[in-house]
């Protein structure tokens, strides 16, 4: 098999939140959806992407002495700042900067790398149980690198799961699904039109390709996030609910994910407004209430916070 | 992880449920939260009085006839509503000191009239002008009876020359240590000197079988030297020696049994005027039992728990001015007590866990007068106190049992920061358990309980020639020690600054702070072309001072030990080998020669790792800065170029799982490893052990470094622990740092205190299969070959809070080292590098 590659915007390890045991994840970026919510803005745009984190900058100016388009500019007041409007990420600022605050969002990354990386932690996905998730922005985006990195998992004996919005031509899902242990599917909203406006998107596709999944073997986890006056009523759920039953036995569990606003760094950083910046994360009594909705048509749910 | 194995009628819930702050036992914890620390003068005054009333007799005598006074003429007293009883001083939270060991620092104190030395000025002592004037005329008399210099530095003077103390200046230029030139104040004995490294605790022995075994056996011992002679070659001080320590374990032992039976009097004297009938059925009992132990074996588990008490607290004011008396493997020796009276229904577990809690508030308020300014003590905030929890036998069956559960339930209601508890983590240990244990951690927050690799623990002892039956029966002990629980260690310890002999390095051997030319002479450091030949010219320096250190440590030893009696007490506590040996551990007394083969401990290697790294990167792979840049920027502390401060902190860290960093990691060790093992300890020829002990050395000795190439400032504090990365340096997250810190897991083998701490937010842990997460990583670190991993829990914005408003945090307990503290306790150096601590949080 060719050493595919795949536009990364990070690798992370010890997750503990993308698939049973220990595991690292892999993050593709790139995403067709639009979802007003989204926690990982960084992996919307396809292409990298110049940022500049405050931390530990020192306000040398070499960025602004470096960059062609004079999109950088520093103040005492603001520190620096990006002209999105001018920078074209090429990325010349990058190497120069002393203290490493001026970061590129996303690399191509070959299957060789990002498995060099995994691997170093085969010990701790074998003491709990654990494995690989790719994720993203829509991983389903680069198919051709996830099966080629799942393979490769596999024939380390390491376990794998796929952490998907769905939205995907359904070829590309069948192309991974072979090497694909476990599904992290979500479900976000039952109603197509209403999907449309908060997701940019109908939802049959998405529909159509878990069905495609359940059929496969693999283990189907639902994934729903939890959002404040767009899904979180009795009766929204409800219809994931009934959804997610009528899968029958791959699904293994329901994951109710309370909506949370720790993106909005990230936000501030890609100099981008974060729709819902105000909205109030749900309660947890109101998350307590959903998760019973589930428990009612024989589902197991747990509340990832 | 194993499903358990041992007799296990009872759940988590079960554990949970009981209660140990009962209404009784919160009670005492409030008194003693609000009870103002005071200077506790008494001791001094009888240990005074009694020296001068045993003129010319043997010194082991008159030290045991000291404590004798101390105990039969002391305080007793027993509070309202005590269960476990034994107090150290007359004050709820009193400090005591003897004259004798410091009789110059302490009247240092009495003339700026400032009690304020320790850790923090929340824990300041308080002095009457009573016990003022007391004291100060007790100090002006030893101050008057002891020489005023000290004897170790003449003969290491006479040695290695007057130069040889810049080596030492500020507590830590090269050598750890006090400040010589400032003259140590010279005392009857000296407070640390050579006791170093010691572990007395209450042994299994000595609680099991009580004293009047241990005095038997010792009139047995000297009645059969009578009958049959010392059998010594010809005529030696050592017979003397000998019938003298014995009579000392005899009256030290008795005196104990004394100070039980003051406790039975006092309870009846409080009982006969009690009016609560509940009240007085307890202190009949307490009575009762004060009267068996620690005299005779202990009958019941509140008798092995009081006997404990009593133990404990004779160890700790027979030698007050050591810290380091242990707990030990308190689930081993009160288990089968605990057993028997829940099986006969004599107590519930109820019962026992509210007299765990009467005892871990007992535990902790031992304390003493510190006289060391804060900055300069190398474990602010604990006396190390450690218990240390299961492990595996010489079958290779796991000795967790329901007190282990206990132990850890007692830890987490009481919210105290003291006992430090280890666990012995093994493959077999109960899973259940280990999540107990991790949920215990996340309520008490400050790396309470740490794990120790049992199979490593067991296995550095076998390798030194200790048959299973032992080197299985180890405890924590100490800030980051180990000991076997048959033989106590004592042989000296003695540190090294490695980052300052790698700064010397980088200047030829020249030392700036000085202006004096301390080390060898390897090379002008603009002539490196490799990181090859700094790490060459690092190993000449090295070997040079540890060539320096041994002599002074063989100097130091061997002139202060006649000057250091070794109680009987402490003998007695290790009797199946000192008593017939007629020797303490340190001279001869302990079963295997490892007991007494000295410990070097080093710091700074992560310093040097990632300032090679940098130098690698930055000087000779992307030549992006010039090696006398880089250097003339190191002699200004970066004044002239905080830019390339940057690049060198940017530059590759240990403790991210890359080749590069982490592979000079191991090399630094390796090379360090090899030159301290190299020479045989002075006195028995044994290899030495290593160490990386003592808590915060990191900051004392990183005071006297200067700027290093990994991007630190001039005198700041060196990495914490071992195999810690640069704080906030590590950001591949904790599977990264573990694979760094165990890539020459072999190193682990030999050295002691190893010590890996991570640090979590709540978030990382709040769900029980997150915590067995958590497991899994103690499992693989364990795998890897690691030796202590520890875990702080709580977040960096609640550390930052608490340095803002002590106040509303005096309950905040964090992992320093080898031991929790209370974090708003700590010197702010300190504080500062805890807060840095890079935090492993979910994304």
């Amino acid at each position: 098999m060719a050493n595919e590659s795949a536009m990364t915007f990070n690798v992370l390890r010890y997750t503990l939140d993308d698939g049973p045991g220990i595991r690292s994840t892999v993050f593709l970026k790139g995403c067709p959806l639009t979802c007003l919510w989204c926690a990982n803005p960084e992996s919307q745009k396809y292409a990298p992407e110049v940022v500049h984190r405050d931390v530990s900058c020192i306000k040398c100016r070499t960025c602004v002495t470096v960059c062609p388009e004079k999109a950088v500019a520093v103040s005492e007041e603001t520190g620096v700042t990006i002209d999105r409007a001018k920078c074209n990420d090429c990325g010349l600022c990058v190497d120069p900067c002393p203290t490493n605050t001026m970061q590129m969002m996303g690399r191509e990354m070959t299957v060789d790398e990002v498995f060099a990386t995994v691997e170093k932690d085969k010990l701790y996905y074998n003491n709990s149980g654990g494995g690989v998730t790719v994720s993203g922005g829509e991983p389903l985006g680069q198919p051709d690198f996830v099966l080629a990195l799942f393979a490769r998992c596999h024939e380390a004996g390491l376990n794998t799961c796929l952490d998907t919005s769905g939205f995907a031509p359904t070829e590309n899902l069948l192309k991974v699904l072979p090497e694909t242990d476990i599904l992290y599917f979500d479900i976000k909203l039952m109603d197509d039109e209403k999907h449309k406006q908060y997701v940019g998107t109908g939802n049959r596709l998405i529909q159509h390709n878990l069905e495609v999944a359940a059929g496969s073997g693999a283990e189907i986890v639902i994934r729903v996030p939890v959002l404040p006056d767009i899904n979180d009523s009795d009766a929204e759920m409800e219809s994931i609910a009934v959804r997610a039953k009528s899968l029958g036995t791959p699904v293994s569990y329901v994951h109710l994910l309370p909506f949370h606003r720790f993106g909005k760094g990230k936000y501030t950083i890609l100099d981008r407004a974060f729709a819902m910046e105000a909205a109030t994360p749900p309660s947890a009594e109101h998350m307590e209430h959903l998760k019973t909705i589930f428990e009612k048509h024989c589902l197991v749910c747990e509340i990832k916070n | 992880m194993a499903k358990h194995k041992y007799p296990k009628d009872f759940t988590k819930a079960d554990i949970n449920a009981c209660n140990v702050m009962t209404d009784r036992v919160k009670k005492l914890k409030a008194e003693w939260e609000n009870a103002t620390p005071q200077v506790y003068v008494d001791d001094t005054l009888l240990f005074t009085a009694s020296w001068k009333e045993t003129e010319g007799v043997p010194i082991d005598i008159r030290w045991a006839k000291a404590f004798e006074k101390r105990l039969l003429e002391g305080p007793v007293i027993i509070r309202e509503n005590e269960l476990v009883v034994g107090q150290l001083t007359k004050f709820t939270r009193g400090q005591g000191t003897l004259c004798a060991m410091k009789p110059r620092e302490i009247l240092r104190m009495c003339e700026t009239g400032r009690f304020d030395r320790k850790s923090s000025d929340t824990a300041a002592s308080h002095i009457t002008d009573e016990d003022l004037a007391a004291l100060k005329a007790d100090a002006t008399y030893w101050a008057q009876v002891m020489p005023q210099d000290n004897y170790v530095n003449d003969a290491i003077r006479y040695e290695l020359g007057e130069e040889h103390f810049d080596l030492m200046f500020d507590h830590g230029m090269v050598f750890e240590g006090r400040a010589v030139r400032e003259r140590i104040d010279r005392g009857l004995f000296q407070n640390w000197g050579a006791f170093g490294g010691g572990n007395c605790m209450p042994t299994q022995p000595a609680i099991w079988n009580g004293l009047n075994y241990i005095i038997a056996l010792a009139q047995d011992e000297l009645k059969r030297m009578d009958e049959q002679g010392y059998k010594v070659q010809g005529i030696s001080s050592q017979a003397h020696r000998k019938y003298c320590l014995l009579k000392s374990v005899i009256i030290s032992c008795q005196a104990v049994i004394k100070y039980a039976e003051r406790h039975a009097e006092e309870a009846l004297r409080q009982a006969a005027a009690c009016k609560d009938p509940k009240r007085k059925a307890e202190l009949e009992t307490i009575a009762e039992i004060c009267r068996n132990v620690p005299a005779n074996p202990p009958r019941s588990f509140q008798e092995v728990v009081q006997s404990f008490r009593f133990l404990h607290l004779a160890a700790w004011k027979e030698s007050s001015e050591r810290p380091e008396v242990g707990v030990g493997r308190i689930d081993q020796i009160f288990y089968p007590y605990y057993i028997e009276d829940i099986k006969s229904g004599k107590i519930t577990r109820q019962d026992a866990a509210e007299m765990m809690g009467a005892l871990w508030l007992k535990l902790r308020e031992t304390e003493n007068l510190v006289t060391v300014a804060r900055e300069h003590r190398a474990a602010p905030g604990t006396l190390l106190p450690d218990c240390t929890l299961g492990g595996r036998n010489e079958v290779g069956a796991d000795l967790i049992n329901e007190v282990s559960w206990l132990v850890l339930e007692t830890m987490r209601q009481t919210m105290l920061s003291e006992p430090a508890i280890y666990i012995r983590y093994h493959d077999d240990i109960d899973e259940e358990f280990m999540v107990h244990a991790l949920e215990c951690n996340i309520d008490f927050g400050g790396g309470n309980p740490a794990f120790l690799n049992d199979t490593l623990g067991t296995a550095r002892y076998l390798d030194r020639g200790v048959p299973i039956t032992d080197a299985c029966n180890w405890n924590a002990s100490g800030c980051l020690g180990y000991h076997l629980d048959c033989a106590e260690h004592q042989g000296g310890f003695y540190s090294l600054n490695h980052a300052k002999i790698f700064e010397l390095t980088l200047n030829n051997g020249f030392d700036q702070r000085t202006g004096k030319q301390l080390g060898l002479k390897t090379g002008d450091p603009n002539n490196f072309k490799s990181v090859d030949e700094i790490l060459a010219a690092f190993e000449l320096q090295l070997d040079r001072f540890c060539d320096v250190l041994r002599k002074h440590y063989f100097i130091w030893w061997s002139v202060e030990i006649d000057h250091s009696p070794m109680s009987g007490l402490r003998a007695a506590m290790l009797y199946e080998d000192c008593i017939p040996a007629g020797a303490t551990s340190r001279e001869g007394g302990a079963r295997y020669p490892v007991c007494r083969a000295s410990w070097i401990g080093d710091r700074g290697i992560t310093d040097i790792a990632d300032s090679l790294a940098a130098i690698q990167h930055l000087v000779f792979d992307t030549k992006k800065v010039s090696m006398a840049k880089l250097l003339n920027a190191i002699h200004t502390n970066w004044a002239s170029d905080e830019a390339l401060r940057q690049m060198c902190l940017a530059a590759p860290k240990y403790g991210n799982d890359e080749d590069m960093p982490d592979e000079l990691f191991a090399r630094t060790l390796k090379l360090t490893q090899r030159v301290m093992q190299k020479r045989p300890d002075p006195f028995t020829g044994e290899k030495p052990m290593l160490f990386k002990g003592a808590a915060a050395g990191h900051v004392t000795q990183g005071a006297s470094v200067a700027a290093l190439p990994n991007g630190r400032q001039a005198g700041k504090a060196l990495n914490d622990a071992a195999s810690s990365a640069m704080p906030s340096m590590d950001i591949n997250g904790p599977t990264a740092l573990i694979n760094s810190a165990t890539r020459y897991s072999d190193y682990a083998f030999e050295v002691c205190g190893y010590t890996h701490n991570m640090k979590f937010s709540k978030q990382m842990l709040n769900s029980t299969e997150k915590v067995k997460k958590v497991t899994s990583l103690v499992k693989t670190y364990c795998d890897r070959g690691g030796w202590h991993v520890q875990f702080n829990i709580h977040s960096a914005e609640e550390l930052k809070e608490a340095q803002k408003s002590p106040a509303d945090y005096k309950n905040l307990l964090v992992r320093v080292g080898g031991y929790s503290a209370y974090f708003v306790d700590l010197p702010p150096e300190l504080q500062d590098e805890i807060v840095l601590r890079t935090m492993h949080d979910a994304v």
